[in-house]
């Protein structure tokens, strides 16, 4: 009876344990329409979940080879470093909120919106 | 006790004065309000009121507002890619080519600077390259990896082939086509209405038109030649690269049943050939 009341015990305290092993350096916005969280830190590697422009996340740890490690709700995954800003941003739906509402996007062209993003090949010319 | 009893006595005359039916006359009193300046807060006051009612009227309205010239391109462009992921095939997984970095150093060599660009690679060969309207200075480019592989393309003639594909957006050649439609729609705003789709599905539409069917007319295709021509002269090495891109592409789309709707699209590599050569220079 004993050994089941300690194991019952762990059963509750290892989720908490492991909630406080994971400390939140600081929380950082989502700054493309829609973006994906996911599962590993490659562009390739599956969705956990599509979160939109302006979403908070909660950074886990920062920019590693080009990938942050966030939490976003009860997902804990990875974006790319290059879609996430430290201030909220100006996002073109809280722009022009009843146009995108309007526009009526069903769930996987939001999904596709935000896979565009990963597969972009982004760069930009400087003065040197 | 006395006291007390006068001034009751005394305050009963008073009230007695004023008769419950009489108007209060503040005429008398009108100069001691103004120095008070109790007319000017009221004014101060109401300013302010409306001041909020109109930006709260303002706000309301601008939640109705479409897009304006800057940020209307960059969504349709994105929405017609993400309709058209079935076509395009855009949503593959690739091996890192580091286009980003050649395409970086080919435009700071060529003084293209401050350019930001977006490549999309799409495993079709429904498009071969394009570049998609998108935010001033923003650079939205389609390249097809069958395409690239079939012609089995070096980093240099894949720059030239987007450079001029920069050239073409500049010259705002794609826009000029789809304005006419999207006009209604650009800047607008539809408060008390509500958004017609059957506009925006036009603007896709054109996107359509442009992109998998009509492409470009011979005389901004000669145009743009031209423009490449006199930017790339300077360099010879990049001129024969050029050329012989040209060439590669003229000879693809004689040969391969696959990529005929390239010389639609853009008209035509042979055309284009005669131009850049000064000899058979065919001015039109």
């Amino acid at each position: 009876m004993e050994g089941l009341l300690i194991k019952f015990l762990l059963l509750f305290l290892i989720p908490v344990v492991s909630f406080a092993d994971a400390k939140v350096i600081m929380v950082k916005y989502m700054n493309t329409p829609w973006g994906h969280v996911h599962q590993n830190s490659s562009r390739y590697s599956a969705s956990l979940t599509t979160v939109s422009c302006g979403h908070p996340l909660k950074v886990l740890e920062l920019n590693n080879k080009g990938w942050t490690k966030v939490i976003a709700g009860p997902y804990t995954g990875f974006v790319q470093e290059n879609n996430l800003v430290s201030k909220k941003p100006e996002c073109l739906q809280d722009k022009y909120p009843r146009f995108f509402d309007d526009l009526k996007l069903e769930i996987t062209q939001m999904y596709y919106w935000g896979k565009l993003y990963d597969q972009y090949v982004e760069g930009k010319s400087r003065l040197k | 006790m006395i006291k007390i009893l006068i001034f009751f006595l005394l305050s009963q005359s008073v009230f007695a004065q004023t008769k419950p039916d009489e108007l209060v006359d503040f005429s008398s009193i009108k100069d001691v309000l103004k120095n008070d300046r109790l007319d000017e807060s009221v004014r101060i006051k109401q300013e302010k009121n409306e001041k909020l009612r109109i930006q709260k009227a303002r706000a309301s309205k601008a939640r109705f507002n479409i897009p304006g010239e800057n940020d209307f391109w960059q969504i349709m462009s994105e929405l017609w890619l993400v309709k058209n992921q079935q076509i395009l095939k855009w949503d593959f997984q690739k091996p890192d080519f580091g286009l980003d970095t050649a395409f970086q150093d080919f435009l700071e060599k060529q003084g293209l600077l401050e350019k930001s660009f977006k490549i999309l690679l799409i495993d079709s060969a429904n498009v071969t390259h394009f570049a998609l309207p998108t935010t001033a200075n923003h650079y939205l480019l389609i390249l097809s990896l069958p395409f690239i592989r079939t012609l089995d393309l070096s980093k240099l003639e894949i720059s030239l082939l987007l450079m001029e594909d920069m050239v073409r957006a500049d010259a705002e050649l794609f826009k000029s086509h789809i304005r006419p439609t999207a006009k209604d729609l650009i800047g607008t705003n539809y408060v008390g209405g509500t958004l017609d789709l059957k506009k925006i599905e036009s603007v896709l539409k054109k996107y359509d038109e442009m992109i998998l069917d009509k492409g470009f007319t011979f005389s901004q295709q000669f145009e743009i030649t031209k423009h490449m021509d006199r930017t790339l002269k300077n360099n010879q090495e990049l001129w024969g690269t050029y050329y012989r891109l040209i060439v590669k592409i003229d000879k693809l789309v004689k040969e391969n049943a696959l990529y005929k709707n390239l010389a639609r699209i853009y008209p035509s590599p042979e055309l284009q050939l005669n131009w850049l050569t000064p000899s058979k220079s065919n001015d039109l």
